[in-house]
């Protein structure tokens, strides 16, 4: 039998073996100070969505009727198989139903204090030159000058008159295919007294943010696990990060996931095969997850939980080949610096080419395979890279800090920008000092966001305390700042 | 100015905190980052992920700082939000298992004593990161279970509970302790 003592002095040591780095609490409050002034405090992700459709072609009318009655045969097996399955798997399950009552604020919630956290629109999808996306359902057709709210009303309706529209709802996810498709999540209590939030609600649209279609509220089971305290309610209110931890990717106008994390032990991933008006439970995990992920086709996906700031001894990514039922470890080769690794969010050009971005080091992965193999690549040398843009399979950006500078030179360092047209082989610089102007003092927890639409037209955040949107129409030569105005 | 003047010290700071002021935040929050950090590190044993946690719970204190009612509940407030990224972020890989420090991992010890930590703390490793929590506030910053409760988000009988299962699990003498 152990005693107290024992236990205290194994805590000791467990403390001691983790022990910070000097100097935590003035690194931890300059970082926040910086960050909390900072455009997105993350590096950008890319959600890269060029994949093949699933659908498949229309048939011939010669062959129909075989067809079809080969198609019926097969639904009636395929249905006996699948119900015989559903009685002994768990891992897919309906949606619970649509509750009776309207959505409301948790009553501790004091949401007034909402500031907006950002002043200007922060785009998250570069379509084409012209039309972009930004959080919230901010569509802009001019090339980030004009900016309209295509945002559901039902979005917002249950907070409080005055809400700064810039400010997002709690737990709020978006995610944008192309010019016409968006879909938008987020948070709801519905009555729950034990939970600030109970249901989560996605919004669909096919043509613009013309008009929405809203899903039956996905019920989580949150209250019994963790009652949540006034402090929590008060915690979790506070948008745009909290309420349930949430993300979601679509392969085409029909086919998506979302993955919700309650806080509570366990994250659920729910797919839709309608385009986001039903939605089924296809997996969950006892641990708490709120990682990005992309998925190339319905059953082939990839997640990524690496944190930019720490790396882990082995470089690897999770991977599902049954749409999102079971996940695995998919070990990549060791990049040419070596590890401690953090490997990003892959982007898939198509279901085989893709390409990935190792935070620690100055390296990258392709893949022609699939993600089947990973072919590790070196990027330009430098202090650090700030952002990176797979634009397609051969065309890749590199914005780099000045290579050579240190911190502690008189000058700021220029900030450079590489490109590479075969896919990372082999990289040239295209400007010495561009306009972006990082902040090198504090380098961690604020990034650029890049986005090439094509080999000329490419748009940047110059994540200043003033955050701008810069345009390129000459691949990157020369900058021009842009003063967006939302309507 | 005038409400300011009637209160007490860290209420001018919370005061002042709320209207932006960062070196009063600085202030106020300053004191409990280590013990967040050392929160965040129980519940997550890795260094780095625990630091990542801090830092984005302090930056979640600071944009929130407008809704925390009392300078006197500065601590536990913060400690849930410390508390609630760790959880957050404990799926650092949706197939994540607990790691054992290198250290715990060599051959055992001749000694009696060492091997009983050793076991001790394979066996603190292997406990759920909510046990995990509890009996690190408990034990080793000696909070009472209101407290302990209050930093976790469950009541103090739950609290209780938990760090009671957790001593079970971890073979420990509860005699010795009232918990």
């Amino acid at each position: 039998m152990n005693t107290v003592k024992d236990l205290r002095e194994v805590l000791s040591g467990e403390m001691i073996r983790l022990q910070p780095a000097a100097g935590l609490e003035s690194r931890v409050l300059q970082r926040a100070f910086r960050s909390s002034r900072a455009v997105d405090p993350r590096p950008h992700v890319r959600r890269r969505d060029k994949v093949r459709s699933p659908i498949s072609e229309p048939v011939a009318a010669p062959r129909l009727m075989a067809l079809v009655a080969v198609l019926i045969a097969v639904a009636v097996v395929a249905s006996l198989v699948l119900s015989a399955r559903a009685l002994h798997s768990r891992a897919i399950v309906p949606v619970h139903p649509a509750p009776a009552s309207s959505p409301q604020m948790p009553a501790s919630d004091n949401c007034e204090a909402y500031k907006p956290a950002a002043t200007v629109p922060i785009p998250v999808k570069a379509v084409t030159a012209t039309t972009l996306w930004a959080a919230g359902a901010l569509l802009s057709t001019d090339g980030g000058v004009h900016w309209h709210d295509q945002s559901p009303g039902a979005l917002r309706q249950d907070e409080p008159a005055g809400l700064a529209k810039s400010e997002l709802p709690p737990g709020f996810t978006d995610f944008y295919l192309d010019g016409a498709n968006a879909w938008a999540a987020r948070s709801f209590n519905y009555g729950s007294k034990a939970s600030c939030y109970d249901h989560i609600v996605i919004f669909g649209t096919s043509d613009g943010g013309q008009s929405w279609h809203e899903s039956a509220p996905i019920a989580l089971k949150v209250g019994s696990t963790t009652p949540a305290s006034p402090v929590q309610c008060q915690i979790d209110c506070h948008p745009p990060n909290f309420g349930f931890g949430l993300h979601m990717f679509f392969i085409d106008s029909q086919h998506g996931w979302l993955l919700a994390d309650p806080h509570v032990g366990i994250s659920y991933l729910y797919a839709t095969f309608n385009g986001g008006r039903d939605w089924r439970l296809v997996s969950q995990q006892s641990l708490v997850l709120t990682c990005p992920f992309v998925f190339t086709s319905p059953s082939t996906g990839w997640l990524s939980c690496d944190s930019p700031n720490t790396g882990s001894p082995i470089p690897s990514l999770s991977e599902t080949q049954d749409g999102g039922a079971t996940w695995t470890t998919r070990v990549l080769p060791d990049p040419p610096e070596g590890c401690p690794c953090s490997i990003g969010l892959p982007v898939f050009f198509d279901a085989m080419h893709g390409a990935v971005r190792q935070y620690t080091g100055q390296s990258m992965y392709t893949t022609s395979d699939g993600g089947n193999t990973w072919r590790p690549l070196s990027l330009p040398s430098t202090p650090l890279s700030l952002a990176i843009d797979f634009a397609d399979a051969h065309n890749f950006w590199d914005l780099i800090l000045q290579p050579g500078w240190v911190r502690g030179d008189p000058a700021p360092p220029h900030d450079w920008l590489y490109h590479s047209a075969d896919g990372g082989a082999t990289w040239s610089v295209v400007a010495r000092d561009t306009p972006i102007n990082y902040p090198a003092l504090s380098p961690l927890n604020i990034w650029p966001s890049l986005w090439f639409v094509d080999a000329n037209h490419g748009f940047i955040i110059q994540p200043n305390d003033s955050p701008r949107l810069l345009t390129t129409s000459d691949g990157g030569h020369t900058w021009t700042g842009i003063n967006p105005q939302v309507s | 100015m005038q409400q300011i003047a009637v209160l007490g010290g860290d209420e001018k700071l919370l005061a002042a905190a709320r209207t932006g002021d960062q070196a009063s935040f600085e202030r106020l929050i300053g004191p409990h980052i280590a013990m967040g950090y050392r929160l965040a590190a129980a519940i997550l044993l890795d260094a780095g992920q625990a630091e990542d946690a801090v830092q984005e719970a302090t930056l979640r204190a600071w944009r929130s700082i407008g809704q925390l009612r009392s300078s006197a509940q500065v601590r536990g407030w913060f400690l849930t939000i410390v508390a609630n990224r760790s959880r957050s972020m404990r799926g650092a890989r949706w197939w994540s298992v607990i790691r054992l420090p290198e250290s715990r991992l060599g051959l055992p010890s001749p000694a009696e004593a060492v091997d009983r930590r050793e076991d001790l703390s394979k066996a603190l490793g292997r406990l759920s990161p909510e046990e995990r929590a509890a009996v690190f506030l408990r034990f080793y910053e000696d909070m009472n279970s209101r407290e302990v409760g209050e930093a976790l988000g469950i009541t103090p009988t739950a609290a209780r509970s938990r760090i009671h299962r957790a001593l079970q699990r971890l073979r420990v003498d509860l005699a010795e302790e009232e918990l």
